[in-house]
């Protein structure tokens, strides 16, 4: 131990070190076996160690990412030395592993690659390792260029498959090895999925991926025998994956079954010949594919088929190539192909289809002689002896030879491996479907590729040339020196034979269908199987084929001619040949040729020319002047059918249609003469049709319940006009429950946006409030006051407003007030109504709104009047009273809008007491008028107390205005002073002044009487103020004439005023005060039989006898009853004071006599009862004792019993 | 170092001598990070006659040596010409020719200055044993072999590097880049492809 230790003592001091040096010593006493036999590896470890640890310092020290990583890559340099001992890595992972933490992508990308070289070297390592790429593969998008690390980890587990494959075979008894080759297919499923990514280069290292898992799990072929003369033909010592295949997997692996290994490689491998088919593959992917399938055909030529499927799979992509390419990538591709066919000639495996790729070959451009000398001398006899054969052997032949050949090659050791060494030559046989069929289809069209179908074919391919020539083409193109000969026709009719079958028709289709479904199958049962499989393209030529136009069928192709055709001399003419077409053929040639351009959509938008392509469908339907509704509603129905991706193409052809209109489109020219000539469309014409195509789209998309969508708004918002007919769709949409909102907020939306438009939209959209809706007119207002908000539009709002009013005073309503459902003509308060909605809903944005609205109210009837009355309150209290407009309105006041005026002033003191400045002007508008004065009540509290005081015998002594008196003296108790807060007005004054008013007649004077209740309302006036105002007009000589009314509502109404009432009217009656008249007399006389009790008193003790015999007249018998009773309960002075004739009328002997009688019997007869109460008592309480007494004797007599 | 944020450039000609050096120099001064090549068997240099070219070899042969050789040889002839002005040019920037073949490192982007070239490169890296996968792009772009389009074709890839270089993810932009340098270019003979280390 102690010499181990040694060495590490020279180690620094600080932090990491030191705890490193413990780590070191754990591990390195564990590991001595191991190192011990060389000292000098050690000492070189020693100093290694101490090298990473100084490079790991500087990488945590670095303050720049440059600084670490470069120090980082010089500790995973030493780290990874294949000659530095395993230890040393492992005591170094987790600190190179910490700085992964670091969010920086060049970092990450450093310790991807070093876990790889790390598992390379020690692949313990694995499942940490996995661990981590797992992690790293998810897009991390906070940390920048992050897509690196993932194309990183990508690279690396591509590198890493035969590593952790031949670990895993090596050791595959432990369980973490089996739980580390599971992580490994989630992460390999995870990596496939990727096949998908929207980003080049993801693709192009995952397809490379695809290629090390290929690769390692596909049987190696067994060496052949090598010409001694030939160089060496392992391809396999020249890639990375050399170090493993799926032959040194052994059959009876724990848990690597070689049947699902072998099924997920082949699965694989078909999927990577599909991406070489599909039609917007990027150059670089498609390359990364083509490269990728030569490596795999290069190096398993004969496993499954390997070599002959991706020569047929390049022999289909050289004539189909993606559209998409352009002409310097299509030259690589091509190069590429070159490239690698001439690579397969030197295959011994390619010896059999030697003949097919030097056609090809010729195709790409190259010349025999390049072929001939691309082929290795040792196989060029086998060609020969091929050339002088027929054409090579037939595809079910060659099947045969391959079937026979791959079960050679791979010669399984134990015999009884059955279903392995019959399933590839299944397989193959399957696979070979598809040369079946492009055989079939070519022998077919061979037979039939006579001059008349060649020059049919010519004319319908001149209909369908593109204006460029494609990339592809010029590329490729070489003049065709052979045109004609028997050996042209045959590679012709398999070019042709390939395309069909690629395009899935022709009588190798069924086949073709079949096999696919079967491949479908597998793929399916793989995937159950838990295999990872990268996504197939498979299904998108289906798609575009499902968009393609109904294929003539087969049958209508003539029958093979029997004869030869070439024999045929007779020249072709071409007048005699064609006829002209009818016109419902061109009609309907024409929709054809419409619908194909519409179908090509999506081509053209992977093409990239998607404007372009636009352009061309808007003139194609706008160009032609008649006729063109067949295409114009093929186009509505296009449209509509994929809205939200084809909104761009309706408002060009909006736009278009609109430029016509206005003359300003070229495809006009024609137009613009036929104008002047006064014929053709005319303006009218064009803007008609513009209409129309518009409404026949907003229809269209109503129908399908689209309304709600973004191209139904877009259009009327972004299309240069919106008609009216446009608009009323727009209705029916504002009408609908659930798109309302959306419509109201797109009508918003244009009337801000089109100036142009504006008073037509305004129009429309006061119409709108006049729907029997209530939540849209609710919705209007809104719309109307969000409107308003803006000062631009408020003018041309207002205008508006103003204009409809007027027309309320119309002597009918016009159409589009009227509701549509009900037939009246007449007006109705709901019409009305209607019509005030918005007004009234902007009038608190603009109060100049008021003065008009108070003109037509001047001339307007009796209902609209009403209305106006009713429904203007929150539009009045929102502008206030302190508004100048409203000021101006009252007093400016038009004649016959007084009413109006008035409920407004009204409106505007029900909460706020009048401003000084409205109640001058109502004031002046009363005056000069001669308004009714109830008109001043709301502001009353403004006036002076002169004033007030001139004007109460107006309310009081009017009978139409009693009910306004309360109103009044209630607005007058509760004026106060604006400034301090006081109340305008002392109560009691004006109780006093309300009783000074003189009325001038009976009816008067009543209606004074009977006001004073309202006066005297407890709820204003204190009792101490009623009492003060009492005292004051009892001073005032004569009384006022009312004032016994008043005690009598007072005592009503203030109980607590009792005692005051009974001193005042014993002053009253002694001073004899209510003789003064007649009236007085007759009211005081009332008062008593009112006030009873209080004013008795002083009528018992101060009237004469005379006067008392008047009063008894006046009231009748009743108040002599009264008396009587009350006589008793005066006291004896009070009695004493009484008049004696009185005395004797109101003093009822008998009936005092009888009352004593009675209380002296009722007296006595308590006395007995209370007597009676005691004896029982007395008799109670000696029983009691005497029971009390037996109970003791009992007690005693027990007790003794018991001693 | 491996791990830096610029793009690794290699740009190669078939001798290293003029268009390839012509590019190492614009782009060594506008700060990318360039290596340059030749990917012919021998550096072959105009002679005295079409048939009597000189020759010599990479690796081992420096500039220097090749300056005092035609200085030695002719120097009139050789400073008419200008190989005596470019050969000082080079051995300013660098030592000597360099083989792409015999070259080890990893580039991320391989620019090729003839179609010649362009197919021994990809033939090249396809054939050796691939160790680490890391992704190259191959592009073509052909310039012609003298002074005068050297310079303009230098200025021309030099463009193509700067876009190249200042795009967020050169794998995934690198098609549109090119094919957008083709449409504005449509005499030059562009290539590209994808090759693995």
């Amino acid at each position: 131990m102690g010499k181990w230790l040694e060495p590490l003592a020279a180690l620094g001091e600080n932090g990491p070190r030191r705890r490193m040096k413990v780590r070191l010593a754990g591990r390195k006493w564990k590991e001595k076996s191991n190192c011990s036999s060389s000292p000098e590896l050690l000492e070189d470890g020693e100093s290694a160690s101490q090298r990473v640890a100084d490079a790991l310092r500087d990488a945590r020290e670095g303050t720049t990412f440059d600084v670490k990583v470069k120090a980082l890559a010089a500790a995973m340099q030493i780290l990874v030395d294949p000659v530095r001992p395993n230890h040393l890595l492992d005591n170094f992972l987790d600190e190179m592993l910490e700085f992964g933490e670091l969010r920086e992508a060049r970092v990450m990308c450093l310790i991807v690659d070093f876990l790889q070289k790390a598992c390379a070297k020690d692949p313990e390592i694995c499942p940490k390792a996995l661990d981590r790429l797992t992690f790293y593969l998810t897009h991390d998008t906070s940390v920048p260029k992050y897509i690196r690390v993932v194309k990183r980890v990508i690279v690396a587990c591509t590198n890493l498959y035969p590593i952790i494959l031949e670990w895993v075979v090596k050791r595959s008894h432990a369980p973490v090895v089996e739980q580390t080759w599971e992580a490994f297919g989630l992460l390999k499923g995870r990596i496939m999925r990727l096949i998908d990514s929207d980003n080049d280069g993801v693709r192009t290292v995952t397809l490379k991926f695809l290629e090390s898992m290929i690769l390692c799990q596909s049987p190696k072929p067994k060496e052949e025998v090598v010409h001694p003369n030939a160089p060496p033909v392992t391809n396999e010592l020249n890639t990375r994956f050399s170090r493993v295949s799926l032959n040194d997997v052994p059959r009876g692996h724990r848990f690597i079954s070689f049947r699902k290994a072998q099924t997920e490689a082949e699965q694989n491998f078909l999927a990577m010949i599909k991406q070489t088919t599909i039609m917007h593959i990027s150059a670089q992917n498609l390359l990364t594919a083509v490269d990728v399938l030569c490596m795999v055909a290069r190096n398993r030529p004969n496993w499954d088929n390997a070599l002959h499927r991706v020569v047929e799979a390049m022999e289909i992509l050289h004539v189909n190539l993606p559209p998409t390419l352009g002409t310097s990538q299509v030259k690589s591709v091509r190069k590429e192909l070159k490239r690698n066919l001439m690579r397969f000639l030197k295959l011994p495996a390619a010896v059999p289809f030697q003949s097919k790729i030097s056609t090809l070959l010729v195709y790409l451009g190259s010349n025999p002689h390049e072929i001939s000398k691309a082929i290795p001398a040792h196989l060029v006899p086998k060609v020969q002896k091929k050339a002088a054969g027929d054409d090579g052997p037939l595809p079910a032949k060659r099947a045969k030879h391959d079937e026979a050949k791959s079960s050679g090659l791979f010669d399984e050791d134990d015999e009884d491996e059955e279903p392995s060494t019959s399933q590839p030559a299944k397989l193959n046989h399957e696979k070979d479907a598809v040369l079946t069929a492009v055989d079939v289809t070519s022998q077919y069209v061979f037979e039939r590729l006579n001059t008349e179908v060649v020059i049919k074919l010519v004319l319908i391919s001149l209909m369908t040339l593109p204006e460029e020539m494609p990339p592809t083409f010029s590329s490729s193109y070489t003049p065709i020196a052979a045109a004609g000969t028997e050996e042209q026709r045959r590679d012709l009719s398999r070019m042709m034979a390939t395309q069909a079958t690629q395009a899935e028709v022709g009588p190798g289709f069924e086949q073709v269908k079949k096999l696919k479904k079967e491949q479908f199958r597998e793929r399916q049962e793989a995937r159950m199987e838990g295999l990872a499989i990268a996504p197939t393209p498979q299904h998108l030529p289906t798609t575009i084929l499902s968009r393609k136009p109904p294929q003539v069928p087969f049958g209508a192709l003539p029958p093979p001619s029997s004869a030869p055709v070439l024999k045929s001399k007779k020249a072709l003419n071409l007048i005699e040949e064609t006829k002209e077409l009818t016109s419902e053929e061109m009609d309907q040639l024409f929709e054809c040729a419409f619908d194909s351009v519409l179908r090509a959509e999506r081509r053209v938008v992977q093409g990239g020319a998607t404007l372009i392509y636009q352009q061309l469908v808007v003139r194609l339907t706008c160009r032609f002047r008649e006729d063109a509704e067949a295409f114009e509603n093929r186009l509505v129905a296009f449209i509509v059918e994929d809205h939200k991706k084809r909104t761009d193409l309706a408002l060009l052809w909006l736009s278009e249609l609109y430029a016509q209109y206005q003359g300003y489109s070229c495809c006009t020219t024609w137009l613009r003469e036929q104008i002047e000539g006064a014929d053709g469309l005319t303006r009218t014409a064009r803007l008609e049709r513009y209409d129309r195509v518009m409404c026949e789209l907003l229809k269209a998309l109503m129908e399908k319940k689209l309304h709600m969508e973004a191209l139904f708004h877009k259009m009327l918002l972004d299309s240069p006009l919106v008609t009216l007919n446009a608009l009323e769709y727009l209705k029916t949409v504002c009408l609908d429950k659930v798109g309302g909102a959306f419509g109201m907020t797109t009508l918003r939306e244009l009337i801000l946006t089109r100036n142009r438009q504006r008073g037509e939209l305004l129009n429309f959209f006061f119409n709108l409030s006049f729907l029997d809706k209530p939540e849209l007119r609710s919705a209007c207002v809104d719309t109307a006051k969000e409107l308003c908000a803006l000062a631009h539009l408020r003018r041309a709002l207002t205008e508006k407003a103003k204009e409809q009013l007027q027309e309320c005073l119309e002597p009918v309503p016009p159409v589009y007030f009227r509701n549509p459902e009900s037939p009246s003509e007449d007006w109705t308060e709901d019409i009305f109504r209607c019509a005030l909605t918005l007004y009234l809903g902007i009038m608190p944005f603009d109060p100049s709104l008021l003065l008009p609205l108070a003109d037509v109210y001047a001339y307007g009837t009796t209902t609209f009047k009403k209305v106006v009355l009713r429904s203007i309150e929150p539009a009045v209290k929102a502008i206030g009273m302190r508004d100048e407009q409203m000021l101006r309105l009252v007093e400016e006041c038009p004649v016959g809008a007084e009413t109006l005026v008035a409920r407004i002033v009204h409106l505007l003191t029900e909460r706020a007491p009048a401003i000084p400045e409205l109640v001058v002007r109502v004031k002046r508008l009363h005056d000069e008028r001669r308004t009714d004065v109830r008109a001043l009540i709301p502001i009353i509290g403004g006036l002076s107390r002169d004033e007030v005081v001139t004007l109460l015998p107006q309310f009081v002594l009017r009978s139409e205005y009693q009910k306004s008196v309360a109103l009044v003296f209630r607005r007058l108790y509760n004026a106060r002073d604006m400034t301090t807060g006081d109340p305008c007005f002392a109560v009691d004054d004006l109780i006093v002044q309300y009783h000074l008013i003189q009325p001038q007649n009976e009816k008067e004077l009543n209606l004074q009487a009977e006001s004073i209740r309202e006066v005297l309302d407890p709820r204003f006036v204190t009792k101490e103020a009623a009492a003060k105002a009492v005292e004051k007009l009892f001073e005032s000589r004569p009384l006022p004439q009312i004032f016994m009314n008043t005690l009598v509502c007072i005592h009503e109404k203030f109980s607590q005023l009792e005692s005051f009432l009974t001193n005042l009217l014993q002053k009253l009656v002694a001073r004899k005060l209510w003789q003064h008249n007649e009236h007085f007399k007759e009211s005081f006389f009332f008062a008593v039989m009112k006030l009873k009790d209080i004013v008795y008193g002083a009528v018992l003790t101060n009237f004469t006898y005379e006067e008392f015999t008047e009063l008894v007249q006046s009231q009748g018998e009743e108040i002599l009853n009264e008396l009587k009773e009350f006589f008793p309960t005066m006291s004896t002075a009070q009695q004493k004071s009484m008049d004696q004739e009185i005395k004797d009328v109101v003093w009822d002997k008998e009936r005092e006599e009888r009352e004593k009688r009675e209380r002296k019997e009722e007296r006595r007869e308590k006395e007995r009862l209370e007597r009676e109460r005691d004896k029982n008592r007395d008799k109670d309480r000696e029983r009691e004792k005497e029971r009390e007494k037996e109970r003791d004797d009992r007690r005693y007599k027990s007790s003794r019993r018991k001693d | 170092m491996e791990y830096q944020e610029k793009l690794r450039f290699a740009v190669s000609c078939s001798s290293n001598m003029n268009r390839s050096m012509e590019a190492h120099s614009i782009l060594k001064k506008r700060g990318f990070n360039i290596e340059s090549y030749g990917s012919g068997n021998q550096v072959k240099m105009p002679g005295p006659s079409i048939d009597r070219p000189n020759c010599y070899e990479f690796g081992t042969t420096t500039y220097d040596f090749i300056y005092n050789d035609l200085r030695h040889k002719d120097v009139h002839m050789y400073t008419q010409n200008g190989l005596l002005n470019m050969v000082d040019r080079n051995r300013r920037i660098k030592k000597c020719p360099q083989r792409f073949q015999n070259e080890t490192r990893e580039f991320d982007i391989v620019i090729c200055l003839e179609e010649r070239v362009y197919d021994q490169v990809v033939d090249h890296l396809t054939r050796r044993t691939g160790l680490t996968g890391n992704v190259v792009h191959v592009i073509n772009i052909d310039i012609e072999d003298n002074p005068e389009e050297a310079t303009l074709g230098a200025f021309f890839v030099a463009e193509i590097c700067s876009k190249l270089e200042s795009c967020e993810d050169v794998d995934n932009e690198i098609d549109e880049i090119l094919a957008e340098f083709e449409v504005k270019n449509p005499r030059r003979n562009m290539l590209h492809t994808v090759c693995y280390y």
